[in-house]
């Protein structure tokens, strides 16, 4: 413990210093108020500091208030030494700041009791603050914990408000698709008649027969458009109905390497000739308590994706890895060499109805929907991605503990 | 033979789809709008074929499908519905449907199919019917 010693009577302070250091308190000494101070400005600042009354210029009672106001100075034990002890100057040291006083001439034993009181209340202090510090570190990762909690919070409450009001809107757009779809194909089958009419009626000289023509021309085309915006909505429809998932289906062993294989046999007419897909299968990968179709379904999307995505790519590749890790996870990676995208579209990728494909040809459900499902496995996805190099999306599934299997 | 269908759905714009697809498709067709109109319309008229939604108000189409069973044996049901659950497609599997079409039929032929198989299967009936009467003509009137 360092103690600061200011006296300007250089007998008295030689003597206060030798008896101080005898105890094994570190000393530094001041002749005067202001060198007191400047000692207060170093880096191993002392804790105690032991200050004559009276000092020219500046004398004990300021050096204290000074002291005491300077908030970036932890804090310091002010002991005054005073050879005047009547009880309104002592008020008026207690209210500069002073901790305690010692009357002169001082007996060392009460000086070194008083030190003692000093040195434990630095100590209590060092505590307090050490204990403030580690609360105030501790407050601000609650606060960090709060705050991405919050957003977790509303993402699910996002995704939850999303399933329930999916099921709503599914059967509310169903009805309207339903009679615009059914009445498109019975157009369809109106217009073979009416096509063929029309036709008969140009062979003989017709005013408008280039209206006609055009007629014949463009219906065929207005009725496809019209059916193409129906299978839209149908599809937008069928993704909703993924997010309400009313069939709950019951969770089994399943083998994850049998998904993969599976999974890619169906999404073969969608992949063949646009991605060359290898796999890399760790050979005694344990058994996954999950639903295979779901999985499937996730292991599917994230392969067609990647074949959209590598359109443009030359020698587009696409690496499906399983792999296990000592926490009794199942890995799966896949890895392509396409164009990788920006951060701010990777930040995006999981939301609902977010792509990056042209109008009516994704509804941006996939990924989320994937999500969904291997959050409700009790697995997470991740995606790191480089433009220019490629994207990696990564799966973690807890793998069933081999005591379960029955 | 005109086979007649009954058209039963809460939506009336796609019972007027409907309606218009088979009456082209050459049928006769007639509509209501929940389990109760239709069983108004089946004591009205000589019904062979029903198309019945799910969801609708007053009688659903699986009490409906019950009914039907009950009084109408050879009627044949086929159900559609927009809210695909097992439930529904067990219900009505149980109560005799003949299929269950989902919803927003983006296909009308696989209705059409159904309905045609279902066509076939009340010929087949009302042939040996047919058959029966000329074998003994005393009991015709079936």
């Amino acid at each position: 413990m360092k103690v600061l010693l200011a006296d300007d009577d250089q007998t008295s302070l030689r003597l206060t210093e030798r008896i101080v250091a005898k105890w094994g308190y570190q000393t530094i000494t001041a002749n005067d108020g202001r060198q007191a101070l400047d000692l207060m400005d170093q880096p191993s600042v002392p804790r105690i500091a032991i200050l004559d009354w009276n000092m020219p210029e500046i004398d004990g009672l300021e050096v204290t208030r000074r002291i005491k106001k300077d908030k970036s100075l932890p804090f310091t034990y002010i002991i005054i030494l005073t050879g005047n002890t009547r009880q309104d100057n002592m008020v008026q040291a207690f209210e500069a700041g002073i901790d305690d006083y010692i009357a002169k001439p001082f007996n060392p034993d009460e000086l070194r009791a008083r030190l003692a009181v000093a040195n434990r209340f630095v100590e209590y202090d060092n505590t307090i603050t050490q204990q403030a510090e580690l609360l105030t570190r501790y407050a601000g990762e609650m606060h960090q914990l709060a705050d991405e909690r919050a957003q977790q919070l509303i993402h699910a409450d996002r995704m939850a408000t999303l399933g329930t009001m999916s099921a709503g809107i599914a059967h509310e757009i169903n009805n309207p698709n339903a009679f615009i779809s059914g009445n498109i194909q019975t157009i369809d089958r109106f217009w073979d008649v009416i096509h063929k009419t029309i036709q008969d009626a140009l062979d003989k000289p017709q005013s408008n027969s280039e209206q006609l023509r055009f007629i014949l021309n463009e219906m065929p085309n207005a009725i496809e458009g019209i059916s193409d915006g129906v299978s839209r909505i149908a599809g937008i429809v069928k993704g909703l109905k993924a997010y309400a998932r009313q069939d709950q289906a019951t969770l089994k062993p399943i083998d994850i390497n049998d998904c993969i294989l599976h999974a890619l046999r169906i999404a073969k007419p969608s992949t063949k000739n646009k991605v060359n897909i290898q796999t890399d299968l760790h050979p005694s990968l344990p058994q996954f308590n999950g639903n295979a179709q779901q999985i499937e379904q996730v292991i599917i999307n994230l392969t067609v994706n990647a074949a959209q995505a590598m359109k443009i790519t030359s020698n587009p590749m696409l690496t499906i890895t399983t792999d296990m890790d000592q926490n009794n996870q199942i890995k799966i990676t896949t890895a392509d060499n396409g164009p990788g995208m920006p951060p701010d579209v990777v930040d995006k990728i999981f939301n609902p109805f977010f792509t990056t494909k042209p109008p009516g040809q994704g509804t941006g459900l996939g990924l989320s929907i994937s999500q969904g499902i291997i959050h409700d496995h009790g697995g997470k996805i991740d995606v790191e991605s480089h433009q220019n190099t490629g994207t990696t999306f990564t799966i973690q599934l807890p793998a069933l503990v081999p005591e379960t299997v029955q | 033979m005109k086979v007649s269908l009954l058209i039963v759905d809460d939506e009336i714009k796609i019972t007027q789809m409907l309606q218009r697809h088979f009456q082209f498709l050459g049928f006769d067709v007639h509509i209501a709008s929940d389990g109760i109109e239709a069983l108004k319309v089946l004591e009205q008229h000589h019904i062979h074929i029903v198309v019945s939604d799910i969801m609708m108000p007053n009688m659903n189409g699986v009490q409906l499908l019950a009914e039907i069973r009950e009084h109408y044996p050879m009627i044949q049901v086929i159900m559609i519905t927009g809210y695909v659950t097992i439930n529904n497609a067990l219900s009505t599997m149980r109560e005799g449907a003949r299929t269950c079409i989902f919803k927003p039929l983006e296909d009308l032929t696989l209705l059409e199919d159904a309905v045609n198989n279902a066509v076939k299967h009340v010929k087949q009936w009302i042939d040996i019917l047919d058959e029966l009467r000329a074998m003994k003509p005393q009991e015709a009137g079936v």
